[in-house]
């Protein structure tokens, strides 16, 4: 089959590679029908990820048809039409049950490396290196899914594999991402990056209540997709971001604050600065600083959520303000499993459809041309769609 | 720090086998060592954080689990320098009740279904079993272990029979996890190898961090009770047959030890800062 396998920073390539089989009883096999590149493969695709292996499949929104069942019995038969959430979970261990599905005991092969590093591991993810158990990822013709029984999410008559793709992650990360701010009526949301996770966590914070959302980037087009979801906009380079922030909430800052950027985070402030050369010469693996914003700007009691990636040491973190102000502070990989259902739901109902964010539409062939637009091109393509 | 120093203030006690005074000392150095060695991507430097690591581990508990099979009749082998023997701990929570795993333990010839370096086990008669482990270049290592001590839902202990190969001893303890969260289950295990080959061969089973493979053991036979299969992705497609020859690292080996399931290349691995990878990878 073909696949997009990452060979090193900036280096992707559509390979042919041996067809995936069934490798446990729990696993399917899925023949993908739409796979997009989402901003967390940028990380990888820019070499901020650690222990990726040369070779490796990359890919973790995905949706298709299942070709292949294990040998357990479930649900799910040849020929349904499913989408796949990102994170892979057991559906058995204490924080499956919980609820809390990107914390899977059981998922991850490789959970001592990450003990190593963490403390203790989270769930395997697809396509999103070693350190989360090495899984082959989506971008490809075929993928093994592990634990088909609890993941797979079927995908409706009427409903179409591009509206559905996104239930694999994006959505329902910026939902988690607007849910995390416990948002109250009449509350003030900031979202910091108006990526396709900055556009649902707008959408969804509106969803779920909130009067206004500022949304916060510096590509025209992102910005304006922003406002067609609602929310009014900065463009952070024209402007001092901070001040600005205070003076259009009235003095009171905003109720939270979403950080939808992580670790790659642009800026030519002086702190920012010190992180790209810091993360450049590899003092600091992460770049955080809209975090420092997020914290900075966030009214008093008030909560900082981040679906943003970060995966190692942040520098300069005004832990202080935290402190002081009594911020709450939610992060995490999404739960993606606790949202799927009700998320098509609501594209179901014709409350939201997903495939707004979608501005590019490729063959899983020109996958590394997908990957350098998305990457360089930042105004223009906001989100990569490519069929096998 | 040495180990002679340790084992003279082991003096013949019982219970509570070394003095107050030493154990907080032993914690603090301890704790210092395995704390700073865990921050650093020093890879040499692993061993030391064993050391560490059961210096603090004996130092909080007061007494050396495997202490009278370690030491009771070493002389002859600690004066040719092999001292002691080899020790393992691990602790697992697994959401199956008490009785649900201990009966699992008392299955052993299902162990290599989580224990991936055994071979097989096969029972004999009278509490007695006969363990086979791989070994590196497809030889095999093996010994006949007898049960010592069993008291059901709670205590397993074993001994390897007098003149095993591989001399070593073990308990399993269970019990009810806080919170009705299933059961826990503590393992600690010992061996030592004689010297020549069969030691040496031993030693490269192991690695140099051996609670590592318990650990994983453990985690595996948790994995096998709550979700009924084991995770992997041996065998799944990847595009490194397009990687030319030469490319791969070649200090792998080295770096990971003989291990299949160490090899992972990170190619990315310097991404992380300098002194920040934990000194176990
Ligand atoms: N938590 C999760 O489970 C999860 C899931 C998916 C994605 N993510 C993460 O969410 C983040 C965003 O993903 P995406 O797909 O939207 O990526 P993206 O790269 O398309 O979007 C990032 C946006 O942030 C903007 N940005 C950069 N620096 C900024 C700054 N200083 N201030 C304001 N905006 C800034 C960029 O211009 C860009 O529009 C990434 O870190 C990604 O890894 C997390
Ligand atoms: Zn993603
Ligand atoms: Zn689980």
């Amino acid at each position: 089959m073909k696949a997009l396998c990452w060979y090193g920073a900036g280096d992707v390539r559509v390979e042919n590679v041996p067809d995936p089989t069934i490798l446990n009883p729990r696993d399917v096999i899925v023949e993908v029908t739409a796979t997009a590149i989402c901003g967390s493969d940028l990380h990888i695709y820019n070499g901020y990820i650690p222990t990726m292996r040369k070779g490796d499949i990359l890919g973790h929104e995905f949706a298709g048809v299942v070709v292949e069942v294990g040998s357990k019995d479930m649900k799910l038969k040849r020929g349904d039409n499913v989408v796949v959430p990102f994170a892979i979970a057991c559906g058995n261990c204490f924080f499956c049950e919980r609820n809390m599905w990107s914390l899977c005991d059981n998922s991850n092969p490789n959970a001592a490396m990450a003990e190593a590093v963490y403390g203790y591991s989270s769930a395997g993810l697809f396509g999103y290196s070693h350190l989360f158990g090495g899984y082959a990822g989506g971008q490809a013709q075929y993928v093994r899914v592990p634990y088909g029984d609890v993941g797979p999410l079927k995908i409706p008559a009427g409903i179409t594999d591009k509206q559905a793709l996104f239930l694999s992650d994006i959505f329902p990360t910026g939902y988690m991402a607007a849910e995390n701010c416990n948002i109250q009526p009449g509350d003030t949301v900031a979202v910091w990056g108006c990526g396709p996770v900055g556009q649902f966590a707008i959408r969804s914070a509106f969803l779920q209540g909130a009067e206004r959302v500022i949304a916060i980037d510096h590509y025209t087009e992102r910005l304006h997709m922003a406002e067609q979801g609602g929310a009014e906009t900065i463009n952070y380079e024209d402007a001092d971001l901070l001040d600005l922030i205070k003076e259009c909430t009235g003095g009171i800052g905003p109720d939270a604050c979403i950080d939808a950027v992580g670790m790659e985070a642009h800026g030519a402030s002086v702190p920012a600065l010190y992180d790209y050369a810091k993360q450049k010469v590899r003092f600091e693996s992460d770049r955080p600083n809209v975090l420092r914003q997020a914290i900075q700007a966030c009214r008093k009691g008030g909560t900082v959520s981040i679906p943003g990636v970060y995966t190692g040491f942040i520098d300069k973190v005004p832990f202080g303000a935290a402190f002081s102000k009594g911020l709450t502070l939610k992060t995490g990989q999404t739960h993606v499993h606790r949202y799927m259902e009700r998320l098509l739901q609501n594209i179901v109902d014709g409350a939201i459809d997903p495939s707004f964010v979608i501005t590019h539409n490729l063959k899983l062939d020109d996958a590394a041309s997908g990957y350098a637009t998305f990457n360089e091109q930042k105004g223009e393509c906001i989100k990569v769609v490519m069929t096998p | 720090m040495n180990s002679n120093g340790i084992q003279r203030g082991m003096g013949g006690a019982r219970g509570v086998d070394i003095a107050d005074i030493e154990r907080l000392g032993l914690t603090a150095i301890g704790g210092m060592l395995t704390g700073y060695l865990l921050t650093r991507k020093a890879w040499g430097a692993r061993a030391l954080a064993m050391v560490g690591g059961s210096m603090l581990y004996r130092g909080i508990c007061g007494h050396w689990p495997m202490h009278e099979f370690l030491h009771a009749d070493q002389e002859p082998e600690s004066a040719r320098g092999i001292d002691g023997g080899i020790e393992m701990h691990a602790v697992v929570t697994i959401r199956s009740p008490l009785s649900d795993v201990y009966n699992r333990w008392c299955d052993m010839a299902a162990f290599p279904q989580f224990m991936k370096y055994l071979e097989s086990v096969e029972v004999l008669s009278d509490g007695k079993s006969r363990w086979t482990a791989k070994a590196p270049l497809g030889t095999t290592l093996s010994w006949t272990a007898e049960i010592t001590h069993a008291e059901p839902n709670q205590l397993i202990a074993w001994q390897s029979v007098h003149d095993a190969m591989v001399a070593n001893a073990g308990e399993v303890r269970f019990e009810e996890a806080a919170g009705g969260r299933g059961t826990t289950v503590h393992v600690r295990m010992a061996y030592r190898a004689p010297f020549g080959s069969v030691g040496v061969l031993l030693a490269k089973l192991l690695g140099e961090n051996p609670s590592h493979h318990l650990n994983e053991d453990m985690k595996r036979l948790k994995q096998l009770m709550e979700t009924g299969e084991v995770p992997t992705v041996e065998g799944q497609p990847h595009g490194r047959q397009a990687i030319p020859p030469g490319e791969e690292r070649p200090d792998l080996e080295r770096r990971y030890g003989w291990h299949e399931r160490d090899k992972v290349e990170e190619a990315s691995w310097e991404s992380f800062p300098a002194s920040d990878p934990p000194a176990h990878w």
